[in-house]
Formats: structure tokens, sequence, C-alpha cells
């Protein structure tokens, strides 16, 4: 661990890398917004953003169950939920019945509310505040290891799965027809969307983490022309934003998740301007 | 595609030049603050109390330059949440000056990060009344508190003054020196304020009106009401924006109105819009007291907050019509 931070030191010698609190959040950044981008790219393909947004919400309710049953390491019970979660969400949609955007708002809606009643009995919700906007003194070592390990997981699942997401995402019947197991997939692909949503929202923030799946993958899709640039594009897109507004928002004393997504935001515009000006060309 | 990649590029480089700008020009402004004199002893406490014990003890001491971690007006810090701000200060502290009993819940963190830094717990070895950390609010144990301060930072000074070279390096022996003598005259005009209230406690006994109880809106207050003998209903505490249901106000006024509570001790820092409802709808009345969580930074604050609260106390106790 201090040799990681001996390394860090070297190549950055600012103000900013003296203090652990902020080596860790940029280890966490390297290791996470590059996952965030790729994810990203299939969330918006898929049109899933309302879907990881209500995922995010459900930290709440995570965070509220851990609450009730004394589960000291809210990690753990905010993860068991979100994949419960998803897992629950992706069954009933499957269902139609009643339209997905429906759907998901009811449970995000329901999600919410339990971990509103449950956190603020007593009055005490403001203890909780730091959920909502995000705290990056939170992130710690084993944390780091933690994102480390997701982050290999969901590395092998994008290579082995990202052709069949893609066909399911181009055409479900045509994916079918390919022996591709549609709902197992799926479901795969909720589950690690929970993972990571749940590993980063502690620092990052229940109101704005969706932001940082959706705005990168967004920004490039204005340019990309091909899957390969598509990709790129975001998770590029996704470490410069990370990195940039972590250190604006050290400077600047500013929070830092909401830092990170107004740099993405900025881009996002400036790459629909773009692809406007090509277009109208 | 490479045309693209360009445009990402020029795009982030626009956007960290922009950003550096913005960073340089705020970074200005900042290091105008700090002024040229480097303190060589850099003491943080954590808020507004123990920041005025700092303050006095180390009166003329330029040797020493005290801060207060939270701004002054944060008030009481129980969900109180560190920024990345806070730890730039905690990291150029020498020693960090805390309240203790349990108002810091935030610790955890500090010690995490910086394990070698000296944290001096003013509440050391003063015991609780009822698990409430709002010592300071009883002179006698707000004097215990300046006590340990002063001795902490004492034996601070014995055990680094040998050790330290250089810029470093203090004059222990003339900072100690004066800081007993400040802490004895801080001392002195404090147990003055303990004598006062010695006087309050015997008439308010005297006139026969303990069986009058008190509602208090702050746990702060509980350190009070304990000093004049006042016995307390119920404890409100407003801190945090808690906001009371309809059905806990109905039976605060149920109770009030059964109970012939008197008073209700409210406090400026939060809104006293509860005590005013009781109020109206009951026989009992609402007073101000100062908890001294918060204040202009003078380091008069505690004196002036306590005088103001022996008038309140003085009129609510004694000249009720």
């Amino acid at each position: 661990m201090n040799t990681v931070y001996k390394i860090i030191e070297s190549i950055l010698p600012f103000s900013w890398t003296e203090y652990n609190f902020m080596k860790n959040a940029l280890l966490a950044i390297i290791i996470i917004s590059p996952m965030f981008g790729s994810m990203g790219t299939m969330i918006v393909n898929n049109k899933m953003a309302f879907f990881s947004d209500a995922l995010g919400h459900s930290a709440l309710t995570g965070v509220a169950i851990g609450a009730i049953f004394g589960i000291s390491d809210v990690n753990l019970s905010m993860l068991i939920f979100a994949v419960v979660f998803a897992l629950l969400l992706n069954r009933i949609k499957r269902k139609k019945t009643v339209s997905s955007d429906t759907v998901i708002s009811v449970f995000a809606s329901l999600s919410m509310a339990i971990g509103l009643v449950v956190l603020s009995r007593g009055g005490n919700f403001a203890k909780y505040s730091a959920l909502l906007v995000g705290d990056i003194l939170s992130i710690s070592w084993d944390e780091i290891g933690y994102l480390l390990i997701i982050f290999i997981v969901s590395l092998l699942f994008w290579l082995f799965c990202f052709n069949k997401l893609n066909a399911i995402s181009i055409n479900e019947t045509l994916a079918k027809s390919k022996n591709i197991r549609v709902a197992l997939l799926e479901d795969l692909f909720s589950v690690l969307i929970a993972v990571i949503v749940m590993s980063s929202v502690r620092w990052i923030g229940i109101l704005i983490i969706n932001a940082l799946l959706i705005l990168p993958a967004a920004a490039s899709r204005n340019m990309a022309s091909n899957v390969r640039e598509y990709h790129l594009f975001s998770v590029i897109i996704s470490l410069f934003s990370g990195i940039c507004g972590l250190i604006i928002s050290f400077y600047a004393g500013f929070a830092a998740g909401p830092t990170i997504v107004i740099i993405a935001a900025l881009i996002f515009f400036a790459t629909l301007l773009l692809s406007l000006i090509l277009r109208h060309n | 595609m490479k045309r693209k990649l360009l445009f990402i590029i020029l795009l982030m480089v626009l956007i960290t030049a922009v950003a550096a700008v913005f960073i340089a020009i705020t970074k200005d402004s900042a290091s105008d603050k700090e002024g040229a004199e480097e303190a060589k002893l850099k003491l943080v406490s954590t808020f507004y109390p123990v920041y005025l014990i700092g303050l006095n003890l180390f009166d003329n001491i330029n040797e020493v330059e005290v801060k207060s971690l939270t701004d002054l007006d944060t008030g009481c810090l129980h969900d109180y949440q560190l920024t990345s701000q806070d730890m730039k200060n905690i990291s150029e502290a020498d020693i960090l000056v805390i309240n203790g009993g349990g108002m810091e819940a935030f610790l955890q963190d500090i010690k995490a990060n910086y394990p070698d830094l000296t944290i001096i717990d003013a509440s050391k070895d003063i015991e609780l009344y009822q698990d409430n950390s709002h010592v300071w609010l009883d002179p006698d144990l707000y004097i215990r508190q300046i006590e340990n301060v002063r001795d902490a930072i004492i034996s601070y000074l014995d055990l680094n003054s040998s050790k330290a070279t250089g810029s470093k390096k203090l004059d222990a022996s003339k900072i100690k020196e004066r800081l007993t003598e400040n802490a004895d005259a801080y001392i002195r005009r404090i147990e003055e304020i303990d004598l006062r209230l010695d006087e309050i406690k015997e008439k308010y006994l005297a006139a026969g009106k303990n069986s009058a109880k008190a509602v208090i809106f702050h746990d702060a207050f509980a350190y009070i009401a304990k000093r004049i003998g006042m016995p307390v209903a119920y404890s409100i505490p407003l801190d945090h924006d808690t906001s009371l249901s309809a059905e806990e106000i109905a039976a605060i006024i149920d109770d009030v109105n059964n109970d012939e509570i008197s008073y209700l001790f409210t406090e400026e820092q939060y809104s006293d819009s509860v005590a005013k409802r009781i109020e109206a709808e009951t026989s009992a009345k609402a007073y101000i007291i100062d908890s001294a969580v918060t204040g202009n930074g003078s380091k008069e604050s505690y004196i002036e907050a306590m005088e103001k609260n022996i008038k309140v106390l003085e009129s609510a106790l004694f000249n009720q019509g």
C-alpha cells in the first residue's frame, strides 16, 4: 500500500497527492471510470438509463436494511439488496404486462420510500445525507481492493459476453435464433451494473451516480461511427472527467462527484455540438 | 477516427486549461490570506467551544496559531461530515483539540488518515451526565476542560521541544509560562460566572420553585438545568433538521399542560418554531439560551454567552409578574 502511494507521489508531485485520501480517490477513479465508460455504452444502447438510475436510488433501501438488521458493513447490505432489486425488476419486466418504464418507476419510488421511512425514523436523516451527495473520504484501502476484483470480473464478462449482449440489443429474436440465452445474459448484465453502482455510490452520491454511467457513453455516441470507437471514446471521456473533476474539486473545495458530472456534461454538450455541425455539412 | 480522437484530445486540453486557470485564480486569493509570518505551532480545534479555549489560552502568544476546523457558525458537530478542505487543514496542524465525549463522530476518519497527529481530548476524565457531551455549559466542567487542554499542551511542549530543530524550534519555557498565566486568568473569569450560577441556584431553591420543571430544546441545556438544580421533564434535541411529527408535538403539549411545566428553554442556533408553538398552546414560557456553539469569533464569546444566559435565567425564574 505504501509503495503504491510512493509511486503516485513520485509520478504526480502535486500538493493534492500528499493526502492519502486523495490517493485513494485517484486509484478508485482510475479503476472505476473505465468500467463506467464501457458499461455505459451498453446501457445507452439498450435504453437502460432509467433502470440504472433506479438501481442507484435503491442504495438508500440497502443502507436502511443494513441499519435494521444491524449489518455493520453497509456495502454488503447495499449490494445484496441491489442485486435482488435488479433481478426482480428484470423478472417483472419480462412479463410485459405493464410498460417497462412504469415498472422501473414503481420500483424506484418504492425503494426510495422504504429507505426514507427507515432512515428518517427519529428525525435522524441528516446522518445519511452524505449518501446523497457522496463523500470521497469514505474510500478506504480495502474498498480499492474490492474495486479491483470487480474490475477484473467485469473485464472478463465484457470479453466473453459483449458480442452476445450486442446481438440482443440489436435484435432479441435474432439473438434467440442464434442460441443466445437472452434472459440469463440480461440478468448477468443487470447484476454487474448493480455491483459497480453499489461499489461506488457511497463516494459519488446517490443523486448523481447515474450520470457517470450515462454521460460518457452518450457523449461518445454523438461522435462514434462503430462499436470500437464508441467504446474507446467513452472510456477516455469517463477517465478524463473522473480525474479532472477530482483534482478541481480538491483545489476548489467542491464535492467530487458533482464536479466529475459537470465535466462529463460539458464534454457531452461539446460532442453534441460537433455532431450537429457535422450533420449540417 | 483520428480526427475524432483529435477533437476529444483538444477538448480535454481545453477543459484542463480552463480548470488550471480557475484553480490558479482561487489559489492566489487563498495564499494571500495566509500572511507572511508562519506560526511555529499550529493548533486546530474542532468547533467553537474548544476553539475558544485555544483562543484564550494562546492569547498574545504569536508562536502559536489557533484555528477552528469547522466554520464558526457550524454549531454542534453531531452529524458533521468532513470535507477534503478540513482534511487539508488537519494535515497542517500539530495538535488537534477535540471536545470529546462522542461529539466528534468523524474522529475515526482523522485517526485513520493521520495516525501520528496529537489529539487532545478536552473532556478527558470528565464524567458525562447522561452521555451528554455538551459539558462546557457547566462552568465548573468548562474549567476542567481548560485545565485538560492546558496540561496536555504543556506535556506536548515538554515532549517535542527537545526533538524540534531549526525553524520549528520553540521557546517552550516561555510559552508554557504565558500559557499558564492565560489559563489562570481565563479560569478566574469563569469562576465568577460559576459563582453567579451558584447564587441563582440558592435563590431558586429558596424560592421553593423546584417543582416547576423545564423542557429543553437542546441537549446542552441539561448541564445548565442540572447546575441550578432545575428538573428537566423533556429533552427535545432540535439539532439537525429534525422535524417532529405533529403527534409528538401534541403529546408534549399535553404533558406540559398536565405536568405544570413552566419553562421552555430553546436556543438561537436552530429554529425555535416548535417552542413557540408549545408556548402558544400552553401556559409555559419560552426562553432563549445561548449554548455558545456559534459566535463571532471573539475570545470573549463564552463569557458573553453565559452572562446573557444568567440574565435570561434570572428573568425566567424570579421576575415572572
